[in-house]
């Protein structure tokens, strides 16, 4: 679509549409994840802690017995139980360690989900190549795992005694945008969610109004294989953040950069049009790009948080 | 001035590297990657050797039409992956310019024998400079270099070094092929005002090796580099912190400030190359248009 095509993207139109067992296909696997034990280790890493702040490498079993690992900071001072925030990674980023939610009071956790390093000793298709492994299989499309390893770290900050179960929180930019919105949507026990510029949203919009990677995978993978267009739409739709929204409840921050090359700005309003909560507010930041204008919105982010997790 | 001391064999050290470099075969493996390959340029995946010996990995993609090409050579960033072309940038661009996006030792697909970890990698060997892993680091740039300069394609007049980071300017110092430089100071710009969190991480737990560290870190410090830097530089940073480097830089150098918005300072970054390369028109992503 060229730039005289493009209509404002708070306008814009998505082309995605929602399975009929859209629901269905996730509740089942949701059923399959908790029959599934934890089996998390927790361990002290002395090289990352400091006088302030406790952090544990973390493990824990997840779907198809993929061993996913973590991040967990804490504060030393704490009294009571302390609301939990998963911090959930982009896709190139490795992960990192969550110790500025410590240092806010959070228990916080920082996963790394399979095929990220750390977690990719069974599973590892590798970047570029990790967002088009099996799209033509829902049933083994990098995603479905993927989704359920994100949702299982609130699996893993209800099993901490430090952690009040009544106050969660999800956060992430890019593709941690994206996973906040599935996690959100999968997981009733999220009290709050931010995404920033969530990546994993309007995937078949996406290869439309931009040729950047990481959307560009899809792209060079349809170049290559025209046939198999119908069956890799049929899977993102199974996939696509703008069709967890009908299932997120919680309040909900979405922001977006309206010059964003690397998630379009039409997505973003396509995912927040669909997300049920009746808290939910968008913050589109015109003259940014895929940093989402983090440099007005940080305070507004801790606030958020503050006010849905710490404030009760 | 930097508040660093330039080690006294600093010269010795880098002439130590190069002369392992020279010693040691390239010896290329290109495979056509047509996954990659669009109606803008071909693909293929670069297997080269650096110090060690160890095996090293890029993403080369060629424009389609008659060469030599200008061309960009996106090293290895700290981090564990590199793609074909940054996150963001227009893909169009693989069209006009040749690139070289390489995997350094340690990330992925240049991860056997040694895989790094993230964060971990900073600290590998970092008590000493003969050990530490930013002296292969640094070759492993200075090779995609070499390698560059086998290819008959690459336009030498127009090739330049491009990462968010200190190690343009040092390949640039090391390797004067390098005709223009967009980089910004880099974790070891001046370390001993302040270190990068993961040195921190270290120098807490082993507080007696700080010394060592340090002078380990001042080997990597583009400060004692820029007098050799003569390539055209475009410095990302903030121009006071910067100003004793880039009154160092040999080449002349533009500085510019972040806006802290990637919209503004891609828009910069890429009129700032097209402006080098005597491109009129700049190619950008849809959004930016």
């Amino acid at each position: 679509m060229s730039q005289t095509e493009r209509v404002p993207a708070d306008q814009y139109r998505t082309v995605v549409t929602r399975p009929d067992d859209f629901d269905a296909f996730w509740d089942d696997l949701l059923a399959q994840s908790a029959d599934i034990p934890l089996n998390a280790t927790v361990e002290l890493v002395p090289l990352r802690s400091t006088p302030e702040i406790e952090v544990y490498d973390v493990h824990y079993d997840s779907l198809d017995g993929v061993r996913i690992a973590g991040w967990y900071a804490l504060p030393r001072e704490r009294s009571g139980k302390l609301p939990g925030i998963v911090q959930l990674p982009g896709y190139l980023q490795d992960p990192p360690i969550p110790r500025s939610w410590a240092e806010d009071g959070y228990a916080a956790f920082s996963a790394a989900p399979r095929g990220k390093i750390r977690s990719n000793q069974q599973f590892n298709p590798g970047y570029p190549g990790l967002l088009t492994h099996n799209m033509v299989d829902r049933n083994t499309y990098t995603y479905r795992g993927f989704y359920i390893d994100a949702a299982r770290t609130i699996d893993f900050l209800l099993s901490r005694d430090e952690v009040d179960g009544e106050r969660m929180g999800v956060s992430g930019s890019s593709q941690g945008g994206g996973l906040a919105i599935s996690t959100a949507g999968l997981r009733p026990e999220v009290r709050a969610a931010a995404a920033g510029c969530p990546y994993l949203c309007g995937y078949m919009d996406s290869i439309e109004l931009t040729q950047t990677y990481p959307y560009q995978e899809i792209s060079d993978y349809l170049r290559l294989y025209p046939e198999r267009r119908e069956a890799v739409r049929d899977t993102l739709a199974y996939f696509d953040g703008i069709n967890f929204g009908p299932r997120i409840t919680c309040p909900i921050m979405v922001y977006i950069g309206l010059q964003d090359n690397v998630c379009p700005p039409e997505t973003g309003y396509a995912a927040f049009n669909t997300i049920a909560s009746e808290d939910k507010q968008m913050y589109p930041y015109d003259g940014h790009g895929h940093d989402a204008g983090s440099v007005h919105h940080g305070a507004i982010l801790k606030d958020f948080f503050k006010n849905h997790l710490q404030n009760y | 001035m930097s508040n660093t001391s330039r080690p006294e064999d600093f010269d010795a050290y880098w002439q130590q590297v190069c002369g392992e470099l020279e010693a040691t075969p390239i010896a290329p493996e290109e495979e056509h990657l047509p996954i990659r390959s669009t109606e803008y340029c071909e693909c293929y995946t670069v297997r080269f050797t650096g110090i060690g010996p160890y095996r090293l990995f890029g993403y080369l993609s060629i424009p389609h039409g008659d060469g030599p090409f200008p061309t960009l050579l996106l090293g290895p960033a700290y981090r564990s992956v590199a793609d074909p072309l940054p996150q963001g940038d227009a893909n169009e661009k693989r069209g006009r310019f040749l690139v070289f996006s390489t995997a350094g030792r340690g990330q992925r697909n240049a991860d056997k024998p040694y895989a790094g970890v993230f964060p971990g990698m900073m600290t590998e060997g970092i008590d000493s400079p003969e050990t530490s892993i930013f002296r292969g680091f640094v070759a492993d740039w200075l090779r995609a270099v070499d390698y560059l300069l086998t290819r008959p394609e690459v336009d030498r007049s127009r090739l330049a070094a491009i990462k968010q980071d200190g190690m343009p300017l040092l390949t640039a110092a090391l390797r004067p092929e390098v005709t223009h430089v967009v980089g910004s100071p880099g974790s070891f710009y001046n370390t001993a005002d302040q270190v990068p969190d993961e040195v921190e991480d270290y120098l807490r737990l082993y507080p007696e090796k700080e010394a060592q560290v340090k002078r380990t870190l001042s080997y990597f410090d583009p400060f004692f580099f820029a007098s050799n830097v003569r390539a055209r530089t475009l410095l990302l940073g903030n121009p006071e912190a910067v100003a004793p480097l880039t009154e160092a830089i040999a080449g002349q150098t533009d500085v510019r400030q972040s806006e802290r918005s990637s919209y503004k300072d891609g828009m910069f970054q890429e009129r700032w190359i097209a402006d080098q390369f005597g491109f009129e028109d700049v190619i950008i992503p849809a959004h930016w248009q």
